[in-house]
């Protein structure tokens, strides 16, 4: 009697669940799910416009077999783009960190500080920073510039080549600091995710290691670092897709300018394959990190 | 006292001053880098060709100048488009986030079979970028009669699939996941059922998360381009028209003067587009310096993290 009691409130409990779900199950069926469907299909069949939209017709793998024998201007961006994504990975992950580092110290103009590092997360997201990046800041001061970079160290380079320093080291390193500047606009999101692993941290971790006499170098790899590298495995990852899904990615790009070229059924492909590609990567970075990372609860 | 004690002390004293300065000069350094960009944007806005060209006018134009503001509101047709952002972008984030917050409860406290199948695809949701299936979605729209209207936009984020709503109920969920069981247990004994539950006890307990979703899903609805500029067919927010003032500017000049564009208009063609940048941001930079204390002490409560 008892137990069945008990079964029917699970039951009644379990319904919940489902009313609280079913706005997504839906949602998530027809404007994603079907999509993907669709996607498939298109990706197997020449598309021809007729009366009433598409049309499919059938080709089997011919798309396939263009993408990987055929188009090696495509095949050589996707390459570059994955390859691209893992050392701005890992910088946008290091940056973050000694960012959320410091700013979680308390210091005076703290609140400023903080404003200021989350500002890239309010217009990095939209079409403004590419727009300054490649129209106004190559244009705009001086007429000869011509690099794509937004911020340039022309006097850093000047002092430099006056000293003598070999020309090709110099450009290596102007390099990695106008990358920095474009990195540093992708980590906002990163840092406030940082941040908020930092704090919950507990404090008597750190005050045991100071009673044990351990300096602040050890606290950081002892104590931080696996206590963040749960936080760390999604930091990783969202960096990952954000970077997969850019839109001054050159594969994005690529599947927008096939559909104004009108070849639908193409971009169809390009668009699953890059998509199997991104789950690859993402999957592989995700098995290999949740086995390094450190969970307490275990 | 003793010499070793006080040699202690003094070590630390130095070491407190000196890091301090290392994070002063740290922070000052990437904060430049981080504002250059808008520095830059706000000052190239107000100027003129002529300062532009002037050796001795670095940062600070040499007067007021709104002709490129005027020509970036005209050519945006600012109004308009400002008045569409809002229609669309508005009632979306309202819905987004009422919708990623009752969804989320479903997938942080419900025992349901084929949950983590369901879970397994909310992740799968957040990693395929959108540019993937957004033409068989056109396709649906226009089936549906919904295309060029503001309502196929609502009608997303209603049922949590707007922009990015995966990643909010993901970060939604591990939220209501931290919070004690026995809030609701005690609530249940009280003879609320799971909705009343949800809306006197769990909603109220989440305000800082919700209140950190509302700013991220309004930066992101306000920033988007790709699915606005896909989906409408004209009558574009901000963030579409913006795209444009470039090339319109290109023909309008070559139209004018009938030849390659010249060096001065190119460095006008800049400032334009500054000053078109800077009163696309102004809105939105407007909402977050108002919600920014809230916003940041939020995301740093909810420990969005796993």
């Amino acid at each position: 009697m008892r137990k069945s009691a008990f079964r029917s409130l699970e039951k009644q409990r379990s319904r919940w669940g489902w009313i609280f779900l079913a706005p997504w199950l839906l949602g998530i069926a027809v404007f994603f799910l079907w999509p993907m469907i669709q996607t498939g299909i298109y990706s197997f069949s020449k598309l021809v416009v007729g009366a009433d939209g598409f049309e499919a017709n059938p080709v089997g793998f011919e798309n396939y077999l263009h993408f990987f024998t055929k188009d090696s201007y495509f095949l050589n961006n996707l390459v570059t783009s994955l390859l691209e994504t893992i050392p701005s990975t890992l910088l946008i992950i290091t940056f973050s960190t000694m960012i959320a580092l410091v700013l979680r110290a308390e210091f005076p103009m703290r609140g400023l500080a903080r404003a200021v590092f989350f500002l890239p997360v309010i217009i990095a997201s939209g079409p403004v920073i590419s727009i300054l990046e490649n129209q106004v800041m190559m244009n705009g001061s001086v007429g000869a510039e011509t690099t794509t970079y937004l911020f340039q160290a022309p006097d850093l380079t000047l002092v430099f080549a006056d000293l003598g320093v070999p020309e090709k080291i110099l450009e290596s390193i102007t390099s990695i600091i106008n990358e920095i500047f474009d990195l540093m606009w992708k980590s906002g999101v990163q840092i406030l995710l940082m941040l908020a692993a930092l704090n919950t941290i507990p404090g008597s971790f750190y005050e045991v290691a100071m009673m044990e006499g351990a300096t602040a170098w050890e606290k950081f790899w002892k104590i931080t670092l696996p206590t963040l590298s749960p936080t760390l495995v999604v930091v990783i990852i969202y960096t990952l897709i954000d970077g997969f899904t850019d839109y001054d990615n050159l594969i994005i790009q690529t599947i927008n300018s096939y559909y104004t070229d009108n070849n639908y059924a193409y971009s169809a492909t390009v668009g699953m394959i890059y998509c199997i590609c991104v789950l690859a990567v993402v999957g592989l970075v995700s098995w290999i990190m949740s086995r390094v990372a450190f969970y307490s609860s275990e | 006292m003793d010499w070793s004690r006080r040699s202690v002390l003094y070590k630390r004293h130095l070491l407190r001053i000196g890091g301090g300065l290392i994070r002063t000069v740290f922070l000052l350094g990437v904060g430049y880098v981080t504002l250059y960009p808008l520095l830059f944007m706000i000052s190239s806005s107000f100027m003129s060709v002529s300062d532009t060209l002037d050796a001795t006018v670095v940062w600070l134009p040499t007067g007021m100048n709104w002709f490129n503001f005027q020509k970036a509101f005209d050519l945006m047709n600012y109004g308009e488009a400002l008045k569409n952002t809002l229609v669309l972008v508005l009632p979306c984030v309202a819905l987004q986030v009422v919708s990623c917050v009752f969804i989320a409860y479903g997938f942080a406290r419900f025992k349901l079979p084929g949950l983590p199948i369901l879970f397994a695809l909310l992740l799968f949701n957040i990693i395929v970028p959108s540019d993937c299936y957004i033409i068989p979605v056109y396709v649906l729209m226009s089936e549906l009669k919904l295309i060029n209207t503001v309502w196929q936009f609502y009608i997303q984020a209603l049922f949590g699939v707007g922009i990015r709503s995966a990643l909010y109920i993901f970060i939604i969920r591990q939220f209501f996941r931290t919070m004690p069981k026995e809030l609701e247990e005690a609530a249940f004994i009280d003879g609320c059922n799971p909705l009343q539950t949800f809306l006197r006890v769990m909603v109220p307990n989440i305000k800082s998360a919700i209140l950190t979703v509302s700013v991220l899903s309004l930066v992101w609805y306000y920033n988007d381009f790709s699915m606005f500029g896909m989906l409408l067919n004209g009558n574009y927010p901000l963030s579409v028209a913006i795209t444009s003032v470039g090339t319109t500017l290109d023909s309008n000049m070559q139209y004018l003067t009938g030849q390659a564009i010249s060096a001065d208009l190119k460095i006008l063609r800049a400032s334009i587009l500054a000053a078109a940048c800077l009163i696309v941001v102004l809105p939105i930079t407007a909402v977050y310096v108002l919600v920014q204390k809230h916003f940041t002490e939020g995301i740093e409560r909810t420990g969005i993290v796993g």
